[in-house]
């Protein structure tokens, strides 16, 4: 404004103030905001750019001077049409034509959440609420329409352009709350140009009274101009209009200039046409100290807002309570400890809202921080904390995370928690990862499921007993929840005022490093492969001790012992199979088994195993899972594709040492079900059962687990009994076509078979066929003999 | 000439050699009682010495001899004489400096004790000796759970390591609590509550050594500072200011695996039983402006004391500390000239303060004092007790020209028993004092006259 209002250029002053402009650049340029001082630069060269057409137009004769601007004018077309040709072209090529999703939600606003949720998750772009338009923006809310239709009174260029300026800036702060910027500095004007016409009408009838009473002799209407309007008519033969009102409403300058010559004209006597408002003085000067009142009281509501909006520190959290001010300096105390107790190199993975605090006050690495640009970063995150533990940490592990860092409100009831802001991570998550899918994680309201097509939108995130499985074994509920119940005995979460669902719980793969003071802040740390894997096997042993300890039986993991009365029974079955492997077949023969004797066979027998204990590829486990539970043809086809020799088999049956393949069956049918959907679990069970008994399915007794564990086994007492399931085998006498017994241990615990070569096999079966054909010869004269 | 003066002087030196080895031989302690107090991770053993002259020639000083695994954990070794009967014992400091002697067995580190008179022949003297040692106790297990309480192995001998003879010795370890894992029995020894008892041994030789192992509870705070710089400014305006950043961990057995806060919270008593975070400074009086931050900003859980003695900052760090865990913080405050700065009777100036680091039961390992002297202060000079390292570097504050000499004061190994006054002597011309608010009215002044200038100058090109 202040280049506005400066004279036209050439003059001396207009030189100084160039010269004044430059040096404040220059000024700018050293403290390095150029960046924002461009729109500066702009005004600065347009007015200089009019300066010198007025100069040139003073040099040259009007005929010069009408071809000068000709020919610039024409150049300056074309060399626009040029950057505006090339522009185009530039945007064109972009896919979203050369918007940013920021910008397309602008003008589309349900853009981001239908496209690009991590654009709508983030608050500050969120349609405010009206309490934050009062909060923001106060007493000019309701100045603003007074503006405005002060503005229509009379329609200038100027005011229908700060009219225009408005709306749009209401337009954009009403699709994102961030934008309440570009409405503030139009709100201000609007409520300058409605305050600054109210206090001309007051000030003006207040002076008319005065006026009145003085000389009361001009009774009749004399009225002192109330309304722009005349006003400007009686001025405007000295300069252009809209510079005029535009001069008028800036700038106090102007309309103390203005009013003099205004006021001149209303006393001397030219009033009459004016039907203009006059008010009672007393309504004047009451009105005129409401209207300062209003306008003190908004500048206490702004220093309020500054000091306690604006300016407290969101990182530090006060509660004022009986007993005097309460600190919640959890993040400060996290980040301390992250700081100082981590090693420099360690990443930390948290949800991005925490990045830049992390970065900055922990001075670590993190995976995602509040620059969003990288959207398939923050799903990968995202996903992560929606997944189980186990594929949480495969993802953390991959992307080299050490830490994991949640925050957590229930126990001090801070609102703006990682639970809270979980749906956007399952949103994110599932946007470019398809797995997640949020259905999985919302409760529905049943009733409203029956009547409502779109139930699943109205679903509600939970995480008390009503939770989804999902949501209740996911990372961010375990991260957030673990061992909370400790704290209170009933685990009551005061954000969300409930109970929560899973009270008790481990983690497996993770392990608490650092809960804050208020538990505000929670890091975790991930178990490191080794440790994990030796505290499953940990785990595994303890179960079996547990389930030793209630069968009677003493054991050490491998080796079985058992109390009888002839003494102590040693089942040293594992052993003994492992040994045999180890020296009695080739060195390079692979062996396949369930993956839980994998480590075993590696380390006892030396032979390389098709899955090991360490259980992360999943596809490899499927594959043998598959083979288990197939026909066995096509389990030999599928070892004989992985070269495999030997099959091993873990049997209970004959002893009753429960944890044996059968029993664990159904993970091989679940697990391979999984990847290969050819293998169905409806097909093994019978009322919901594995059997194996005569009721089991024909799938069940075909498949090759099942033959494998019983091959011969109704030999060893002529029923087939089976000591673990308690009931006799459902086929008792079978064949194998394509695996040949090569190994069984002492109590039929540990079975090894070969795969027949394939030669042998065909050989096998031409014998076999031979040998029915032949056998189908030899019944004939059987069935013959009693004829003859 | 020259070749007799030769023959005096090595005359004189063997002569001197063999009076030094016969008072080696010449005295004998009669009865010594060791008490060495475990309850902290600051080691402290009070030696009760007398010793007697059974040789020809008076005795001017005494060797103390400590086994090189202590001698470089020893952080200070102090010496009294005992005058007088019971009831009126009076007490005289006695001068102790580290001596090296050539035919120490197994690098065994000596002090030399000089006493304040002779000791004649037949004649016994009484001597305190107090020494302390830092990092002496040794975690084991080395890495405990967060349930676990530490236990700590201390290494010594049952018997005073000395180079004289010893007629009777008995030595005391004082736990800090009933639970003592083991202790290596060297007959008698037994012990009784929170006290184990070596000896009474009689006459052994010199440089007798019995190693002894004690295997015992500890879970008093081992708060260790592994740097502390402490800054002291001052102004002749009328305030020190000083600033203290810390490096602070704890010294004692490692934390391994969760640190689970509910159990922190709920079973305080047997949860995280070594760890502390509660920290107790003591400042001086008449102190004021104490801000006690960190990195990322003040720390808000601090409560300060002031009293007429001494003031008291109770603060914690932001989190717990474990075993192993860190924590860096700066504490700094504010405190009148008056009170430390004097003049010399000769006209220099003089600070007296407090060396040493202001946290109470403290090791630091590496102590760095800053005196800031003011702008044209000249002749630094410190006086301390005893020796560190002294530097002079310079620092260069707002409005400073020639910058601010520094007396950099460094010592490794500090504990709570040397913080005892020291002074730093300098000269200053007070006039100096106002060199920078003549420096800024001068700026100003300039200023000031160049706009009066600029506005009287008339710069415009075309003619008005």
């Amino acid at each position: 404004m202040a280049t506005l209002e400066s004279p036209p250029p050439g003059t001396p002053s207009a030189m100084r103030n160039a010269f004044g402009t430059v040096l404040s650049a220059l000024i700018l340029l050293l403290i390095g905001v150029l960046a924002f001082s461009i729109r500066l630069f702009s005004v600065f060269i347009i007015i200089h750019v009019v300066a010198l057409v007025y100069y040139i137009k003073g040099i040259l004769s009007p005929k010069m001077f009408k071809v000068a601007v000709t020919l610039v004018v024409s150049i300056g077309l074309v060399v626009c049409l040029i950057v505006v040709a090339v522009l185009v072209a530039l945007v064109a090529s972009s896919p979203t034509g050369g918007w940013s999703g920021r910008s397309l939600s602008l003008l589309d606003p349900t853009y981001a959440s239908k496209y690009i949720p991590i654009i709508a998750s983030v608050s500050e772009h969120q349609p405010p609420t009206w309490p934050s338009y009062f909060m923001d923006i106060n007493v000019l809310a309701f100045l603003v329409p007074a503006g405005i239709i002060a503005c229509f009174s009379p329609l200038s260029d100027a005011s229908s352009f700060v009219v225009l300026y408005i709306v749009m800036s209401v337009y954009f702060s009403g699709v994102m709350v961030r934008l309440m910027l570009v409405l503030a500095p139009a709100a201000c004007i609007m409520s300058g140009i409605a305050l600054s016409q109210a206090f001309d009408v007051f000030t003006a009838s207040i002076k008319y009274q005065l006026g009145r009473s003085s000389n009361s002799k001009d009774d009749a209407e004399d009225n002192t101009s109330t309304n722009k309007a005349p006003k400007d008519d009686s001025s405007s033969g000295k300069t252009d209009k809209g510079e005029e009102v535009a001069k008028e409403r800036s700038s106090k300058k102007g309309k103390k200039k203005e009013r003099e010559p205004a006021d001149k004209p209303s006393v001397k006597s030219k009033i009459a046409k004016k039907r203009a408002l006059v008010l009672p003085l007393e309504a004047s000067i009451v009105a005129l100290l409401l209207l300062i009142m209003l306008g003190a009281f908004y500048v206490i509501h702004c220093v309020w807002a500054a000091a306690e909006a604006y300016s407290a520190p969101s990182i530090v959290l006060t509660s004022q309570s009986r007993d005097g001010l309460h600190v919640f300096d959890d993040f400060r105390e996290s980040y301390a400890w992250l700081s100082h107790n981590t090693d420099v190199d360690d990443k930390v993975a948290s949800w991005w809202d925490y990045g830049y605090q992390t970065t900055a006050m922990a001075n670590r690495t993190v995976i995602v921080d509040n620059n969003t640009w990288n959207n398939t970063h923050i799903a990968t995150v995202g996903t992560a904390m929606s997944s189980p533990e186990k594929a949480a940490w495969e993802i953390f592990n991959s992307l080299d995370v050490k830490y994991v860092l949640v925050v957590f409100g229930g126990l001090i009831g801070y609102p703006s928690d990682d639970i809270n802001k979980f749906l956007w991570m399952v949103r994110i998550g599932g946007g470019v990862f398809p797995h997640i899918k949020e259905a999985d994680y919302l409760t529905l309201n049943m009733n409203l499921a029956t009547i409502n097509f779109f139930a699943k939108r109205d679903g509600n995130y939970r995480i008390d007993s009503e939770a989804t499985p999902t949501m209740l074994n996911c990372l961010m509920y375990k991260l957030s929840y673990y061992r909370f119940v400790e704290t209170d005995g009933k685990g009551y979460d005061r954000v969300r005022r409930t109970e929560i669902g899973k009270k008790n719980f481990k983690l497996t793969h993770f392990e608490e490093v650092f809960t804050s003071h208020h538990w505000m802040v929670r890091i975790y740390k991930l178990k490191p492969q080794k440790n994990r894997i030796r505290g499953r096997a940990k785990k595994l042993k303890l179960i079996h001790c547990v389930w030793a300890a209630a069968e009677a039986y003493s054991a050490p993991s491998i080796v079985l012992t058992s109390q009888s009365r002839d003494g102590l029974h040693v089942f040293d079955d594992f052993r003994e199979s492992y040994a045999w492997l180890s020296h009695n077949t080739d060195v390079d023969d692979k062996v396949a088994s369930w993956w839980d004797y994998g480590y075993q066979t590696t380390a006892m027998a030396n032979r390389t195993v098709i899955v090991d204990n360490n259980t992360w590829n999943n596809t490899h486990i499927a594959t043998v899972g598959t083979a288990m539970s197939s026909p066995e043809k096509a389990a030999w086809e599928i070892f004989n594709s992985l070269d495999v020799k030997y099959v091993l088999v873990v049997f209970g049956g004959l002893i009753g040492y429960p944890s044996d393949d059968i029993n664990k069956f159904l993970w091989m049918v679940r697990i391979g079900g999984g990847v290969f959907p050819h293998i169905k679990e409806a097909d093994y069970l019978r009322d919901g059962n594995y059997r194996i008994d005569s009721e089991a399915t024909p799938t069940m007794l075909n498949c090759l687990m099942y033959k494998l564990s019983y091959y011969r086994f109704v030999e060893t007492d002529g029923k087939g009994y089976d000591r673990v399931r308690r009931t006799e085998i459902g086929k008792k006498n079978f064949k194998l076509t394509h695996f040949e017994e090569v190994f069984t241990s002492h109590h039929w615990m540990v079975r090894i078979y070969k795969l027949k070569p394939q030669k042998n096999r065909i050989r096998g079966r031409a014998k076999k066929l031979k040998l029915k054909t032949s056998s189908g010869l030899d019944s004939k004269p059987a069935k013959k003999n009693p004829w003859i | 000439m020259a070749a007799r003066n030769w023959i005096f002087a090595v005359a004189v030196a063997v002569f001197l050699s063999l009076s030094t080895f016969s008072s080696a031989q010449d005295l004998q302690i009669v009865n010594a009682e060791r008490r060495i107090d475990l309850s902290s991770h600051i080691v402290k053993a009070f030696l009760t010495l007398k010793v007697e002259n059974i040789g020809k020639d008076p005795a001017a000083d005494m060797l103390l001899a400590f086994p090189p695994t202590q001698i470089k954990n020893l952080a200070m070794v102090q010496a009294l004489a005992v005058m007088g009967k019971k009831k009126k014992k009076t007490y005289l400091p006695l001068d102790v400096k580290p001596s090296e002697q050539p035919d120490a067995p197994n690098d065994a580190g000596y002090f030399l004790v000089s006493f304040a008179t002779p000791v004649g022949p037949g004649e016994t003297v009484t001597l305190e000796v107090l020494y302390i040692l830092t990092h002496s106790l040794e975690p084991f297990p080395v890495e405990i759970t967060q349930s676990e309480s530490q236990l700590v192995y201390y290494h010594d001998s049952a018997v005073v390591l000395s180079p004289y003879h010893v007629k009777q010795q008995t030595t005391f370890f004082k736990t800090p609590s009933t639970r003592v894992e083991s202790f290596t029995s060297v007959e008698p020894a037994n012990r009784a509550g929170k006290e184990i008892k070596y000896g009474p041994y009689e006459d052994r030789a010199p440089y007798s050594y019995a190693p002894v192992i004690v295997h015992f509870e500890n879970n008093s705070p081992f708060a260790v500072v592994e740097e502390l710089v402490r800054e002291i400014e001052i102004s002749h305006w009328g305030s020190l200011q000083i600033t203290e950043n810390y490096r602070l961990t704890h010294g004692g057995a490692r934390h391994k695996g969760v640190f689970s806060r509910v159990e922190y919270q709920s079973r305080r008593s047997i949860s995280g039983s070594s760890s502390f975070n509660a920290l107790l400074a003591v400042l001086p009086p008449r102190v004021n402006s104490v801000y006690y931050r960190d990195d990322i900003g003040n720390i808000s859980t601090s409560h300060l004391r002031t009293g007429f003695k001494k003031s008291e900052l109770e603060f914690e760090p932001r989190y717990p500390l474990f075993g192993g865990w860190r924590a860096t913080f700066v504490i700094g405050y504010r405190v009148p000239l008056e009170d430390y700065l004097f003049e010399a009777p000769d006209g220099r100036r003089y600070l007296n303060f407090t060396f040493g680091c202001p946290l109470v039961e403290t090791i630091v390992n590496k102590l760095t004092l800053k005196v800031v002297l003011p702008e044209g202060s000249k002749d630094p000079s410190a006086v301390l007790p005893f020796t560190v390292n002294q530097d002079l570097q310079v620092k260069y504050s707002y409005l400073d020209i020639v910058g601010r000499t520094v007396v950099v004061l460094q010592k490794d190994n500090v504990v709570p028993t040397h913080n005892v006054p020291f002074q730093v002597y300098y000269t200053f011309k007070p006039i100096y004092m106002l060199a920078e608010p003549l420096m800024l009215v001068s700026a100003f002044f300039f200023v000031f006259v160049t706009s009066l200038a600029y506005v009287h100058i008339d710069l415009n090109i075309v003619k008005k």
